[in-house]
């Protein structure tokens, strides 16, 4: 089928914004907007397009604990709330012990853990660099930054599945959180520009994470696949 | 919230700035909520929905461009969508059809600024909808009912509710961009 015949791509991009779309469809058109940025393009006018039908719903002002949660699972909250700290379960409690426990996990990883160190430059910025993750002596995807572009290559060697997807993540070597670079393609290539809150970061490692369909929600990485230095070019 | 203002607190989510972040949440947080309720039905869901949303806005506000819309209509289209991720996974383990058929049509006000043209565009194109087309968008959109969820409420064939409410978002989509 082809999906980007306009017609038919019009009836998706309004299927999927109107929520009608679901199941493995929906996961295979959120893999087209991922690739396509005609897709991107003509969901981005239909969300336009129905965006005034929301006018139309009467605003409720939420309970105090969302904002709560919010900062909770942000971290805003992550030294200063007990409750947070006491709670085992608190996803940025687990972000921050998944950090911490960033050389443990590398350990594991051992054997898809390949670039030298004297090849990498934990505390570059994020210029002209680039990453590849393995798995033993296969590349998966070959990761370039140029400027404020990303680009990230996937090779056949990728395993694509409906049921999760793969997230990239740049650890920082201040030991903060790490950040999302966003969702690794399965197949194919995607260039997207850099998070402006990404530029300054010193890098100690880029991780490839394994996430529900679309990346994770909490803000935190899930499962950590492969790690990985950045080189510069 | 004016969109100069919304813009100017995206731009200063995007580098990190936690107030901004608050203010956003307090200006857009009741609109967004009011979705995500017309859409779950319940208020722990519709909370979930919106915690995992704003925590969405937070690391992605520097993805956020003028080609999305409005930094409202970019939010609601977050919202909307971690609702509908979180319906499709309670129908897929529950009957929805339930508390789908205890509930009534959407309840719908006017909207805050019915004079914006584009509230003025939708009000007329709705108004050239047929009846049938304008209730089975309806409850999609504002309901989160998938074609076989509006088949069961309303007992009409799955094919007549595809093609009708296909027909009717391309009228809809027709008249909008006139």
């Amino acid at each position: 089928m082809n999906y980007l015949n306009d017609e038919r791509l019009d009836a998706l991009a309004a299927d999927y914004v109107m929520g009608t779309m679901h199941g493995r469809a929906r996961l295979r058109f959120m893999r087209l907007m991922q690739t396509y940025h005609k897709v991107r393009e003509r969901v981005w006018h239909w969300e336009q397009l129905l965006a005034p039908m929301n006018e139309k719903v009467a605003p409720l002002t939420p309970p105090g604990h969302v904002w709560e949660e919010i900062s909770r699972r942000i971290g805003f909250l992550e030294s200063g709330l007990p409750t947070a700290a006491a709670n085992d379960e608190s996803p940025s409690k687990g972000l921050f012990a998944w950090a911490g426990g960033f050389a443990s996990a590398a350990v594991l990883l051992l054997g898809i853990f390949i670039i030298t160190p004297e090849q990498t430059v934990p505390t570059a910025p994020l210029t002209e660099q680039v990453a590849v993750f393995k798995e033993g002596e296969q590349p998966l995807w070959l990761m370039e930054v140029s400027g404020n572009e990303l680009t990230v290559q996937a090779t056949s060697a990728v395993t694509a599945s409906e049921d999760h997807d793969y997230e990239l993540w740049i650890v920082p070597e201040d030991g903060s959180a790490p950040v999302s670079l966003g969702l690794m393609p399965e197949d194919g290539r995607v260039t997207r520009m850099l998070a402006v809150n990404t530029h300054d970061i010193a890098i100690k490692a880029v991780a490839v994470s394994l996430e529900a369909p679309g990346g994770s929600v909490t803000g935190a990485p899930g499962e950590v696949l492969y790690v990985t230095g950045l080189t510069i070019l | 919230m004016d969109s100069e203002l919304q813009q100017r607190l995206i731009n200063a989510v995007a580098r990190g700035e936690r107030q901004a972040f608050e203010q956003l949440y307090e200006a857009a947080g009741p609109r967004l909520y009011g979705v995500a309720m017309q859409l779950m039905r319940s208020p722990e869901r519709a909370e979930e929905a919106l915690q995992e949303a704003f925590v969405k806005i937070w690391h992605n506000a520097a993805d956020y461009h003028q080609g999305r819309g409005s930094v409202m209509t970019w939010m609601s289209s977050i919202v909307r969508y971690r609702c509908i991720d979180l319906l499709r996974s309670i129908s897929a383990k529950e009957d929805r059809q339930d508390s789908l058929d205890e509930e009534g049509a959407p309840v719908l006000i006017a909207p805050e600024h019915p004079e914006d043209p584009e509230n003025l565009a939708l009000e007329r194109c709705m108004d050239t909808l047929e009846r049938d087309d304008l209730q089975y968008i309806h409850l999609a959109y504002y309901r989160g009912m998938t074609h076989a969820e509006i088949q069961s409420h309303t007992g009409t064939p799955l094919g007549t509710i595809k093609s009708w409410i296909r027909r009717g978002l391309q009228r809809l989509k027709r008249c909008l961009e006139q």
